[in-house]
């Protein structure tokens, strides 16, 4: 709980930036930059006479008490279980790199255009915790590293200009580059040279050919380097994993929507469709965005806690064993960047010791042996922290839903991206709560909306097999 | 016990014993499947709910006497058809009596459940089709992983070695028919070679019923199932009670508080939970086509040390009433936030600071409020009553559990209409069981004297659902073995939940709020819970018995 702040501190006070004078001051510009743009961008969402209800710690400080409000989501991407099954999500989550010419949503075009960006990978790690797994030659897990730092501090670090929330260039750092590379050589490998961090030429994207976009300068730190793709892992590279996205979507949750019938949108997928604020298949999103949103239907001033950062707040070993079936010590899960303590874990590896005589591969758990780095990622909590305070001082009212969510009967789980809500749902798809996502709201559907939603479901159901099969054993 | 006249006036005009309409026609509602209700075992829902039940554990060592005895049981296997119909004579003949119970209305109910062991021998390899991980593996290797200290080899029934292949729950009204029921059942199976090797008996609390040894009110909120059974459209399986007034209101709950959840979360073949809980989801298909209609059980034997419970909550209230905002505390209220209720079932969300048996009592009330918004008055459809809703005071948005603390034994395996660390609230609807556990062993009135029992009482704790993984130890691993999940600021379940994680020494610890916003952290190193037993089952529909199971 924090009264008052001189700056924006960078993610758990890591301390690569403090021998570097003036850097602490560029970060907090940074992050204070970040907040005032997403202020700006809910103010135009807010109705008129509204006032914002997120604030700038730095330049607007409020008045306390202050209510911490952490928010934790779990590690491994439900999108991928949502879409592929809890099988084939664990083979996926560990093994496949998207080109960023192509999305690991299905319902949304690539990141970029042009043919530099199908050299440049990411994992499909979406929930602001990725991981890389290595194995040994008999195909057993070694060891897996687990990373929630955002990729800006490491442009920050290079002493890049970092981009705006719309993604360009506005924040001058002032960095050290040979920082950069001596921890990619402590941390990834000795191999690492500063011309494999950096672009060798412009980074141009070309999804408007008319406009061209130069998203990456000659000679910056290239996020997607093949040391935190393809070769290694250093800091989240999911293009949505981003430092400022999150403060993006922490700011937008504080805006209040309404559905068709007036009633406040309260249920956290619902409401990430109708604000179009994210990813509503995520473990991370529907609740980041509507627990925010609580705060804010409480009339709260809401901001995020400083240092601001995405973390792995902790993770949960009950029940993984070695294999004479005794509990694993936490030690295995050791921290490498920012802190255990309170949370606020950057950079973890998990690993056997060498005098221990077997490898991750060999623990099991709830008896099963660990053969994905994801069935160690879905007992991560990753975290970001809100702070509430003087709840009860605004009533803002709300806005009308700007998006929806559509559904398709051949991937019955998945809610696709949200879109544009002035343009209806394919006919072959039903709109998700097109009902509001208030289960105390009134009913604006048409009367045969939902029946015909579930009638399109169940046409898809496969029919039941015979019994007869079975007798004969 | 016999009603007071304001209680009569809110009893719902349905429910007479062959009414079929049991909600209002809203032409909005979605379709839902029909059940088949003559095939789903009756425990699965709507179930038993006897005063006594047996638990009874079988090993196979003739599968040819298993496959005969099971031909000659199956007719005494109660259906949901059977339980319901049951059911709602009762409820008739007790309205007409003025409220007190029809004393010579009696029946007996049997269901049955096979472990995978069990299943192997009697259908062969196509029991390997199922795929849930817990159900293959069995509840000794995955208990620990939902934090249980014992050693399973200790236990009564399950464990390594002593797990059974068949277990059989028969619940009855009458003592002396439930017993020659369960005795003529028994003597049956080990004439052909099926032979016993447990059984237990579970007892509804004489002096508190409904109530386990703690002294809650258990099994108040439920899950409902959808679904119709017949081609009347508004003869739901789960009573609909919510005026179409209300709007969504009356389309998510049957009581009020009461999620309706699509029945493939419970029983397969039919859709499950979608990404928008008015639309059916995808029909889940895990199993071999027999599992149709049948669910897994979950069966565990939960030793409650009531002493040791109420020593920490006296003591632990005595030196919290000492701190600032927290001085009006006292052993029942800190034990009634830690569960979220108070012992008659009012929940903390309604009632913050004292128990109100009324609200507790009154299933149109007892399970309605909401945490991210204040709960508004909800009318019910024909209930003279409530058409402005029940009388008691509502529940205020508590989204951060000033009220009730987020790490409260209800909040912790139901978030309701708030987000979690799965996402949205998508939770809420599919990662739901029906809960049909009840108590054993004599009451202990007076928590600290003599214990005729030695401390052998508990809970023997039943659960149905499709998947053991998501559902059962989800709930049980993820979110009560867990300090931070579903949502914080939280804690751990003090009430049921086991820490096993590395390094802590099994502390349980949570965060509750004083009345100015001061927050303290009860803590304990002593566990209340115990496994003692359990196993995982799968309940197979009628059919599957018979032409599978029980077919040469
Ligand atoms: C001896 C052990 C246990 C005791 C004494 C206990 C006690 C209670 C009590 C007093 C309630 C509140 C009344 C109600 O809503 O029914 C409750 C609710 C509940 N319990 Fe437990 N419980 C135990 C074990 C478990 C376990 C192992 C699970 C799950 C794996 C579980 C899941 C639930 C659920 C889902 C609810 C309903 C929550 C809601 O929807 O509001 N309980 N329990």
């Amino acid at each position: 709980m924090t009264a008052s702040n001189s700056r924006y501190d960078p993610p758990a006070n890591m301390t690569d930036f403090a021998s570097i004078p003036g850097q602490l001051e560029a970060w907090s510009d940074a992050m204070s930059g970040w907040v005032d743009e997403m202020i700006g961008q809910v103010k135009q969402q807010l109705p008129p006479g509204a006032e914002c209800q997120f604030y700038n710690l730095v330049t607007n400080p409020q008045p306390g008490p202050f209510l911490d409000q952490e928010v934790i989501w779990a590690g491994f991407p439900k999108m991928l279980r949502v879409l592929y099954g809890t099988e084939g999500a664990f083979e996926l989550a560990d093994n496949k790199l998207y080109p960023l010419t192509q999305a690991n949503d299905p319902s949304r075009p690539g990141f970029y255009t042009g043919a530099i960006w199908n050299t440049l990978f990411y994992r499909p790690l979406d929930e602001y915790c990725e991981w890389r797994v290595e194995k040994n030659d008999a195909g057993k897990i070694v060891k897996v590293t687990f990373t929630s730092e955002p990729p800006e501090y490491w442009q920050a670090l290079h002493g890049d200009e970092l981009a705006d929330v719309n993604g360009v260039p506005k924040y001058p750092t002032i960095g050290d580059p040979k920082k950069v590379l001596d921890l990619y050589r402590e941390l990834v490998s000795p191999e690492v040279t500063l011309d494999d961090l950096r672009c060798p030429f412009d980074f141009v994207d070309e999804t408007d050919p008319a406009a061209p976009v130069v998203v990456y300068k000659k000679d910056c730190y290239n996020p997607y380097n093949k040391w935190n793709s393809t070769h290694g892992i250093m800091h989240l590279g999911q293009p949505n994993n981003s430092l400022s996205a999150e403060v993006g979507l922490g700011a937008l949750a504080t805006v209040i929507f309404h559905g068709a019938a007036n009633d406040v949108i309260v249920l956290g997928e619902a409401l990430i469709c109708a604000g179009r604020l994210g990813g509503p298949n995520r473990t991370s999103d529907p609740t980041i965005a509507s627990t925010v949103n609580d705060l804010a239907r409480l009339g709260a001033a809401i901001t995020l806690r400083n240092p601001v950062g995405l973390y792995m707040d902790s993770i949960d070993l009950t029940g993984f064993h070695d294999p004479s079936g005794q509990q694993v010590p936490r030690e295995f899960f050791k921290v490498v960047r920012g802190s255990e303590q309170g949370g606020l874990i950057e950079r973890a590896v998990f690993e056997v010791p060498k005098s221990e005589g077997y490898v991750v591969g060999d623990i099991t758990v709830a008896g099963v042996p660990i053969r994905y780095g994801g069935q160690i990622a879905e007992h991560i909590k990753v975290k970001l922290v809100g702070v509430g305070s003087s709840i009860g001082k605004y009533h803002n009212a709300s806005v009308p839903a700007i998006g929806q969510c559509c559904v398709d009967p051949s991937q019955p789980l998945f809610m696709r991206r949200p879109s544009d809500n002035a343009v209806p749902c394919d006919p072959t798809m039903y709109h998700a709560f097109a009902w509001g996502g208030n289960p105390q709201g009134s009913i604006p559907l048409p009367q045969d909306h939902l029946r015909a939603a579930t009638m399109k479901m169940l046409a898809t159901a496969p029919r039941r097999p015979r019994m007869a099969r079975y007798r004969r054993r | 016990m016999m009603n007071t006249p304001s209680d009569l006036l809110r009893q719902p005009p349905k429910f007479d014993a062959m009414q079929r309409h049991t909600g209002p026609k809203i032409p909005q509602a979605p379709a839902e499947p029909r059940l088949a209700i003559n095939d789903i075992q009756g425990n699965i829902f709507p179930g038993f709910n006897k005063p006594t039940t047996y638990f009874t554990a079988f090993r196979i060592d003739s599968v040819a006497g298993a496959k005969a005895w099971l031909a000659e049981v199956v007719p005494f296997i109660s259906t949901a058809e059977e339980v319901l119909a049951f059911r709602r004579l009762y409820s008739a003949r007790r309205k007409r009596l003025g409220g007190s119970k029809p004393p010579d209305l009696v029946d007996t109910n049997t269901n049955i459940g096979f472990s995978q062991e069990g299943l192997r021998k009697l259908a062969g390899t196509s029991a390997d089709e199922f795929q849930d991980e817990a159900f293959r593996l069995g509840l000794p290797e995955r208990a620990a992983h939902m934090g249980d200290s014992t050693s399973p080899r200790d236990w009564v029934i399950g464990g390594p070695g002593n797990i059974p292949d068949i277990l059989l729950i028969t619940g009855g009204d009458d003592e002396d028919i439930l017993r020659a029921r369960v005795a003529a059942l028994t003597e049956e199976a080990e004439k052909r070679g099926v032979v016993k090797t447990w059984e237990e008996v579970g007892l509804v609390r004489r002096d508190l019923p409904g109530h386990e040894h703690f002294g809650f009110d258990d099994g108040v909120s439920q899950p409902g199932p959808r679904g119709t059974l017949s081609d009347i459209p508004d003869d739901y399986f789960t009573p609909r009670y919510i005026d179409s007034s209300q709007g969504v209101e009356s389309l998510l709950y049957g009581l009020p508080g009461q999620d309706l959840v699509w029945p493939g979360e419970f029983v397969f073949g039919y859709p499950s939970q979608g990404p928008d809980p008015l639309v059916a989801g995808p029909v889940k298909n895990t199993g071999p086509a027999w599992a149709a209609n049948g669910s897994y059980l979950t069966f565990n034997r939960l030793r409650q040390d009531v002493k040791a419970f109420w020593t920490f909550m006296t003591k632990t209230a005595a030196e919290l009433a000492a701190k600032p905002g927290f001085e009006e505390m006292t052993a029942d209220k800190l034990a009634a936030h830690l569960v979220g209720r108070w012992k008659s079932g009012a929940p903390v969300a309604r009632t913050p600071n004292t128990d109100d048996s009324h609200l507790g009592n009154d299933q149109y009330a007892n399970n309605h409020f909401f945490y991210g918004s204040d709960t508004k008055k909800a009318a019910l459809h024909g209930m003279p009553g409530y058409s402005n809703g029940d009388p008691y005071p509502d529940a205020k948005s508590d989204p951060l559990g000033l009220t009730c603390p987020l790490a409260a034994h209800i909040r912790k395996v139901n978030t309701r209409d708030v987000s979690n660390d799965q996402g949205g609230t998508h939770a809420t609807y599919a990662i739901r069981l029906l809960r049909r556990g009840m108590p054993f062993g004599l009451p202990l009135k007076d928590p600290f004297g003599h214990d005729p029992e030695h401390g052998n009482r508990g809970l023997m704790w039943v659960s149905y659902q499709t998947s053991i993984v998501n559902q059962f130890e989800f709930l049980r691993a993820n979110w009560m073995g867990d300090s931070k999940p579903p949502r914080m600021p939280g804690g751990d379940d003090m009430i049921v939940g086991l820490n096993g994680r590395p390094g802590e020494e099994r502390e349980r610890t949570c965060t509750i709020f004083g009345s100015g916003l001061q927050t303290a952290a009860p803590s304990t190193k002593q566990q209340w819970i115990f496994q003692t037993g359990g196993g995982y089952f799968f309940s197979p529909s009628i059919t599957a018995i018979r032409e599978v199971l029980a077919a040469g």
